[in-house]
């Protein structure tokens, strides 16, 4: 009997320890999936004021350069890891005799601008290197510079393209 | 009959009693069906052109339904998670228990939403089966910072006795 009661108590225990060791858990799994999709977004505030050429104040001159600063810029952007984004312009055609240049602003690292640049009817990069960033106001400067004189005109408007694109 | 073999007689009938008497708490069992899916894009800007995304997003209340079977007492369910490797450390998921779901046992704990993190966390806990306990999962962190890419989370959900 004593056989038989040190076996018991082994297997007991043998039995005991296997369900301490596998028997109490169980797990389930779940999947969460976010799904983070390029955004690309560009505005601009509306049209700048008008710019208005008047008469030199000494004769022989050429008519002073007008600017307007009234206008910004928003842009909202990420891109993939090494890729980066900028924004070019564009004018429709030119003011004759009249060239018009412009300036970006990309405060806080949220781009580089490329300071006042001529507007054509190309594209001109104004802001490179726009990685993942927000910014909702960035100054647009235009500055109409007359290079040569020509007969005077009234409400000539002109279309300024802003495109946001992939940086080269 | 020998004395040997009323040893053996003995000897297998008390194991298969322990056997299975402790297969009852073997079979202690879960399961979660469900998942989340969450697409962030422009149309989530809080306010067009030049503002950030919305910081948070929620599933639906009842996105993960737990059922816990073959419960031998009290038991405790814990949570964790393991992320893709591009998940960025910006992004925080949360969980909530969203109903008791029925069963004859009980279940207390878990109502407020507490960060998943890597390491097991103890959730909710209960008493006896609970059918259909209704989970809601919570994202934070989502900014523009955050690059366009697939993020993946996987949950883990581990009931045991007590």
């Amino acid at each position: 009997m004593r056989v038989l009661a040190k076996t018991l108590l082994a297997v007991g225990m043998v039995v005991g320890l296997i369900s301490v060791a596998i028997a109490t858990t169980d797990t389930a799994t779940s999947t969460v999936t976010i799904v983070f999709n390029e955004i690309s977004e560009l505005a601009v505030s509306g049209n700048p004021g008008t710019l208005t050429i008047v008469a030199p104040a000494t004769a022989g001159d050429l008519p002073a350069d007008q600017s307007d600063a009234t206008t910004t810029m928003a842009w909202t952007s990420n891109v993939a890891a090494g890729q980066t984004r900028k924004i070019t312009g564009s004018i429709a055609s030119l003011f004759a005799g009249i060239d018009l240049y412009a300036t970006v602003t990309a405060t806080g690292g949220k781009g580089t601008s490329a300071g006042e640049k001529l507007l054509v009817v190309t594209d001109t990069d104004f802001v490179t290197g726009i990685g993942n960033c927000n910014t909702p106001s960035e100054t647009i400067t235009f500055r109409a510079d007359v290079t040569s004189m020509v007969a005077p005109y009234t409400s000539t408007q002109k279309v300024v393209t802003w495109t946001f694109t992939e940086d080269a | 009959m020998t004395k040997k073999r009323a040893v053996t007689y003995t000897l297998f009938a008390f194991s298969a009693f322990l056997i299975y008497s402790h297969g009852l708490c073997w079979a202690i069992s879960i399961s979660a069906p469900g998942s989340w899916s969450q697409t962030i894009g422009a149309s989530n800007l809080t306010g067009g052109a030049g503002s950030n995304l919305n910081d948070t997003y929620q599933s639906d209340p009842a996105a993960v339904s737990v059922t816990i079977t073959a419960t031998s007492g009290n038991w405790g369910l814990n949570v964790k998670k393991s992320t893709s490797p591009n998940w960025p450390g910006s992004l925080h998921l949360y969980i909530q228990r969203t109903s008791d779901g029925s069963g004859l046992g009980s279940i207390s704990g878990g109502n407020f939403y507490q960060e998943v993190t890597d390491i097991d966390q103890n959730f909710f806990s209960g008493n006896g089966d609970r059918s259909n306990v209704s989970l809601q999962l919570k994202l934070t962190g989502v900014s523009m910072q955050v690059p366009p890419d697939v993020y993946t989370a996987t949950v883990d959900y581990t009931v045991s006795d007590e």
